[in-house]
């Protein structure tokens, strides 16, 4: 049961006469705040910025597809782009964007006045900017940007230029950035709760990202590990992956699939918590099964661990071993049908309405469960060894990163927003971008299964006759989709300059601390006391 | 007026929360490079 049922108005009608001060002004306010919603900002508008230049990468990807033949790049800039869009969808825009929300939610889902280490949360912010510039700036060095896939495997990667050495050495200011994240994110949970805030009182959200952080911390080290031994490969003269020295490739897929996989699920949970904040307010009852839903959590995080084998089918592994992996892969759907089915039930015979945000809740998820249809299909050994490497695969993650973390994202700034802000969206706008971001989207993927299907490889430039038409339509909605996202930048920003005031509960259905404790707009600092959780 | 200050309580064991699980990364990265170091 969510904290709501249990909290009243407790010392904290006061925060607007007791926020004396305000945040400083000019650009030095945003160089050395502490404060968590501040630094939330910042995350949220870093990760839209990296969305929009991995956004701009994946059009210039599909205007190349749009037809049979090489129209604009060469084979090894596209092999570039599709590296560097991943790599900054995955590393700069997703991520980021939900360290954003755990940075202005957390704290105030918990009382607490902010996270446990303010400082260091501003470091890790600030360390993003150079890693983004690093990642970005190896398109400008001879050779080009990584070409590898954003999986950089060797041996294609210890050939390459400087530009590798550029975007390892990002992977680990980034990997610093999230570690020092999650560090921040765990001790504000377990220490910095409000008195009766006990665990299984917190919000969902609270509950997906203390276990995301956990995941992080795991994994983080493993691909900074696996990062820093192609570095030793390549210019210290180590030979871990390098066949020549007796090295072994297929090694390095093993350790960055043990960090790739948990990782699918660090982009995935903290949408599963927004999702469960949104249907039960929009459907004005609680969240069904709450204590399932932890239990679920918890499961998936664990049995991420112990599937990473899937991603590698068809490099030789032993029968019994991609069995194995084939088995422990379809046991996630056990906990992850728990989810979906608990959403559902919390929607059955509620009093549903459908603005922006349930619009975003609910299109995720009939989308995350095609997309997590389509993962079973692959975790079935022959058939994903008919299928590895073709578009069905990138069809299947597109649908679990896109219209699952992103929509959810996209979701969570729609209902959080007229909080944060103090002003209310254009509704009929953004339910424009919905339904423009729900159609672009499926004509730019679903089509994809079709050319998996047919055996359309993926990283590729050009491809056979037969693969045109299915190709220009998705080239079509990926342009849909891709310029309806400026309708939602315009949206958020004329929300801030001049959207319509917003009610401290604007949602009739929301029930947690941020929207039954604290005023709209939301003061600078908030929890003057702590509030006392009944 | 700034929110509320945690206790000494809740520092102290934000501290050691924090100082266990930057030892659990750092170990988890060195154990990793020393594996293959060590056995290849």
């Amino acid at each position: 049961m969510s904290a709501a049922t249990h909290t009243h108005d407790h010392g904290h009608g006061h925060d607007d006469a007791h926020d004396h001060h305000g945040p400083p002004h000019g650009i030095t306010r945003w160089f050395y705040t502490t404060n968590h919603k501040d630094i939330g900002t910042m995350y949220l508008w870093f990760a839209f910025t990296m969305f929009l230049v991995g956004g701009t990468m994946a059009l210039g990807i599909r205007a190349e597809l749009f037809k049979p033949g090489l129209q604009f790049f060469d084979p090894q800039f596209f092999n570039s782009l599709t590296t560097v869009h991943g790599l900054v969808m995955v590393f700069g825009a997703i991520m980021p964007a939900f360290v954003g929300f755990a940075n202005w939610l957390v704290p105030m889902q918990i009382g607490a006045a902010d996270m446990a280490f303010p400082r260091m949360n501003n470091w890790s912010f600030w360390l993003l900017i150079p890693a983004a510039l690093l990642l970005m700036g190896s398109f400008l060095v001879p050779g080009g940007a990584a070409a590898s896939g954003w999986t950089l495997y060797p041996p294609l990667i210890i050939q390459q230029g400087m530009s590798v050495d550029m975007t390892i050495f990002a992977v680990h200011i980034l990997g610093a950035s999230s570690i020092m994240g999650s560090i921040n994110i765990i001790t504000t949970i377990l220490n910095m709760r409000a008195p009766g805030m006990t665990l299984m009182k917190m919000p969902l959200f609270v509950w997906t990202w203390l276990i995301t952080a956990y995941l992080l911390i795991a994994v983080m080290p493993v691909l900074a590990g696996a990062v820093t031994m192609l570095l030793t490969d390549r210019h210290f003269g180590t030979s871990f992956f390098n066949a020549a020295g007796g090295g072994d490739p297929t090694m390095f897929l093993h350790i960055f699939w043990f960090f790739g996989h948990p990782e699918v699920y660090i982009m995935i949970l903290p949408a599963f918590g927004i999702v469960s904040q949104i249907l039960p307010a929009f459907a004005r009852k609680p969240l069904f099964g709450y204590a399932s839903m932890v239990y679920a959590t918890a499961s998936i995080a664990i049995l991420s661990f112990i599937v990473w084998g899937h991603h590698m089918f068809t490099v030789g592994m032993p029968a019994a071993g991609n069995l194995f992996f084939m088995y422990a892969t379809m046991l996630i759907a056990v906990p992850t049908g728990v989810k979906v089915f608990n959403w559902i039930s919390t929607m059955w015979k509620g009093s549903m309405t459908f603005e922006t945000p349930m619009l975003f809740a609910v299109g995720f998820l009939c989308l995350f469960t095609i997309g997590g249809f389509s993962g079973l299909v692959l975790a079935i050994v022959p058939v994903d060894i008919t299928l590895h490497n073709t578009y069905y695969v990138v069809a299947h993650f597109h649908y679990v990163l896109v219209s699952g973390a992103l929509f959810a994202i996209l979701g969570g700034i729609y209902f959080w927003l007229p909080k944060w802000t103090g002003h209310m969206y254009n509704e009929g706008l953004g339910k424009v971008h919905f339904w423009l971001s729900m159609i672009g989207f499926n004509l730019a993927f679903f089509p994809q299964h079709f050319l998996g299907l047919a055996g359309m490889p993926r990283r590729i430039p050009d491809y056979a006759l037969q693969f045109a038409e299915w190709n220009m339509w998705s080239s079509i909605g990926a342009f849909v989709f891709g310029l309806s996202q400026l309708l939602f930048l315009y949206n958020v920003v004329s929300t801030i300059r001049s959207g319509q005031k917003a009610a401290q509960k604007q949602w009739e259905g929301a029930d947690s601390l941020e929207w039954t404790h604290l005023p709209t707009p939301l003061p600078y600092h908030t929890f003057v006391t702590a509030p006392v959780i009944k | 007026m700034e929110g509320h200050e945690p206790s000494a309580k809740q520092k102290r064991a934000a501290v050691i929360s924090a100082l266990v699980l930057a030892a659990v990364a750092v170990g988890i990265y060195l154990t990793v490079i020393a594996k293959f170091v060590v056995y290849g």
